[in-house]
């Protein structure tokens, strides 16, 4: 058997590695015994030490014999250093779709058994609490329904308003066809008082404080503050849910109104600009032709509506682990769960009011 | 040798507050450099101007034989890709497994075959004492010694030639902290590094470096090793080597002696 010859030379680092690499792969691996010279070579770092380490336990896995003898000391070394390390890690091997599927779905059902228990812990907690009014802490009431309430009504004034030309533009066209057009009265109003003021509202709330609430409690769980509260007594719920909770359920239905008082006026303005109904005409009608209960089935939603995004927006927060990520992942689980919940709660609405006529 | 890092004539100001007047500071090829000094003395900042990280307001530091004041940003690059940094806190980005904080600047720097990376990137776990397990696990995963030993490992992964270490030890159980020391001087001898680590440590001081830089009045009042610094005259080094914790770790290294 002739002997081979293993010449290594040039800049064994890591950034000049890839040619070598690419070069010892298409290596004849003959049983001939192997002597391996790196006197040629200018720089040897670990990477190029794992290579050349990994050669030979190949060349050797092949039954050929290599001799490392005459090595320069310092790459003796760096190899012996390498050659503790093992060929691969355990990793656990993908899972496959149905695995997946199943793991996606009992994560979405754990969570939602989460979200209930973390409400009914709420209650438990809160009810106590209503019975002796001067514990809760009403000056964060206060901070709160400033920043939920007050601070978005000119966002929630505008896209109401807008929403309300687009309505009524929308609506109107095809009533003048009929020459109906007087019914844009009707259209505007049921459609902004019933359901779009409580949505509209809704959805930008869950967009700018439901998601506060989560980046706020999640930033405070990871920072533990959450744990400080409870070491000193403190229920968190009672510290940092209870005030946005009681917070909202006052401006929800507040800015629903808002809401409905800017949406009309939107409608309105087209009505007269585009269909010529004036509006003397618009505000005599609407009363006539509609029940009050329009304006209160609108309302009603509101604090339901602001329920829903305080418990998913602070359980959301609560629920954060370990990192930053996390954070930023509670703060869009937030959003994307709230208005979902928002929209499956008003279709409940719309079938309750619809069973009572209303 | 000419020095790895030489900083002249540095000054940094921030508004009125002046941190570094005149500081001047060679790092020789190979040795473990402690740079230490009471709180607020500029040793945090001095080690970011090095890094390139924030520009002094005056003065000159060389890297690794270039001058940082004139480096275009790809100069400046392959400068980085020479050093490695361990950050206080660790830095290991939450999102990726410990294994994968390692491969990035790997991924990044080098074109070599994913299973080369790989295998590269366990090594480097290994090399700093991490079991193989927590390769795969993510850094909120992870004990406090071991999100340093991590970051030590990412530091390390493209062979720098620079070590710098933020307080390595800090927030370390006794055990820990002196295991993590031995680390450092293991890593120092077989990857041939040069080691600069701002630390508070004790113990760090008199028995892992071999020369200490003591920053104070916004420069540097004493450099040599550890026993030399402690007699020198100046009251703020004798206040901070005079104190009954660093006293028991020089008596300490008497011992082990």
């Amino acid at each position: 058997m002739s002997r081979q010859l293993l010449l290594c030379s040039g800049d064994w680092t890591i950034g000049q590695l890839q040619d070598v690499e690419r070069r010892l792969t298409r290596l004849t691996l003959d049983a001939g015994p192997w002597t391996l010279r790196t006197d040629a070579v200018r720089a040897l770092d670990t990477a190029g030490a794992l290579l050349l380490e990994r050669t030979i336990r190949r060349l050797r896995q092949h039954g050929a014999e290599v001799l490392v003898g005459q090595l320069p000391a310092r790459h003796r070394a760096l190899l012996e250093l390498v050659a503790g390390e093992q060929a691969s890690g355990a990793a656990s091997p993908p899972l496959n779709a149905v695995e997946r599927l199943g793991k996606v779905t009992m994560a979405a059902l754990a969570q939602a058994f989460e979200l209930l228990a973390f409400i009914g812990q709420g209650a438990l907690q809160a009810l106590p609490l209503l019975a002796r009014p001067h514990r809760i802490r009403w000056r964060q009431v206060a901070i709160e329904l400033r920043r939920a309430g007050v601070a978005a009504l000119p966002i929630v004034g505008l896209l109401i308003f807008l929403v309300g030309i687009v309505i009524a533009y929308q609506g109107g066209a095809p009533l003048q066809q009929y020459g109906a057009v007087i019914f844009i009265v009707e259209l505007v109003s049921m459609t902004i008082l019933r359901e779009m003021a409580p949505l509209i509202t809704a959805i930008i709330v869950a967009g700018r404080t439901g998601s506060s609430y989560a980046a706020e409690i999640g930033t405070m769980q990871i920072t533990e503050e959450v744990d400080a509260l409870r070491t000193m007594g403190i229920t968190p719920f009672e510290m940092l849910v209870l005030p946005k909770l009681l917070a909202l359920l006052v401006a929800m239905p507040l800015l629903t109104v808002f809401a409905d008082i800017m949406g009309l006026l939107g409608g309105m303005v087209a009505a007269e600009s585009l269909f010529g109904i004036g509006l003397p005409t618009f505000l005599d009608r609407m009363p006539r032709q509609l029940p009050h209960s329009t304006f209160w089935v609108g309302i009603v939603k509101a604090p339901v509506f602001a329920a829903i995004i305080t418990a998913v927006g602070c359980f959301q927060g609560f629920r954060v682990r370990g990192s930053a990520e996390a954070v930023g992942r509670a703060t869009t689980a937030s959003v994307v769960l709230s208005i979902f919940l928002v929209i499956v709660a008003d279709a409940a609405f719309s079938i309750v009011f619809n069973l009572l006529d209303l | 040798m000419p020095a790895i890092i030489e900083v002249r004539d540095l000054e940094t100001r921030f508004g009125q507050q002046v941190i570094h007047r005149g500081l001047d500071l060679a790092v020789e090829r190979g040795e473990i450099l402690a740079i230490v000094g009471g709180s607020g003395s500029g040793k945090t900042t001095l080690l970011r101007q090095i890094l390139m990280l924030e520009r002094p307001s005056g003065g000159e530091v060389q890297l690794l034989g270039h001058s940082t004041q004139a480096l275009s940003a790809q100069e400046a690059r392959s400068l980085w890709t020479r050093m490695g940094v361990m950050f206080q806190q660790g830095a290991l980005f939450t999102s990726l497994t410990v294994l994968e904080n390692v491969c990035l600047p790997i991924h990044e720097h080098a074109r070599l075959s994913p299973d080369l990376i790989r295998a590269l990137g366990l090594l480097k776990i290994q090399l700093v004492g991490l079991p193989a397990e927590a390769a795969d696990r993510y850094p909120n995963a992870l004990s406090g010694g071991m999100v340093k030993r991590a970051a030590v490992a990412r530091a390390l992964a493209l062979d720098p030639e620079l070590l710098f270490l933020d307080e390595p030890t800090s927030g370390l159980d006794p055990v820990g902290a002196a295991a993590f020391d031995e680390l450092i001087v293991r890593l120092k001898r077989l990857l041939d590094l040069t080691v600069v680590m701002i630390t508070h440590d004790p113990d760090s001081i008199w028995g892992t470096a071999d020369r200490i830089a003591f920053l104070g009045e916004g420069r540097v009042l004493a450099l040599g090793p550890a026993d030399e610094v402690a007699r020198n005259p100046h009251p703020e080094v004798q206040r901070y080597f005079g104190g009954p914790r660093m006293r028991r770790a020089r008596e300490r290294t008497w011992k082990a002696e």
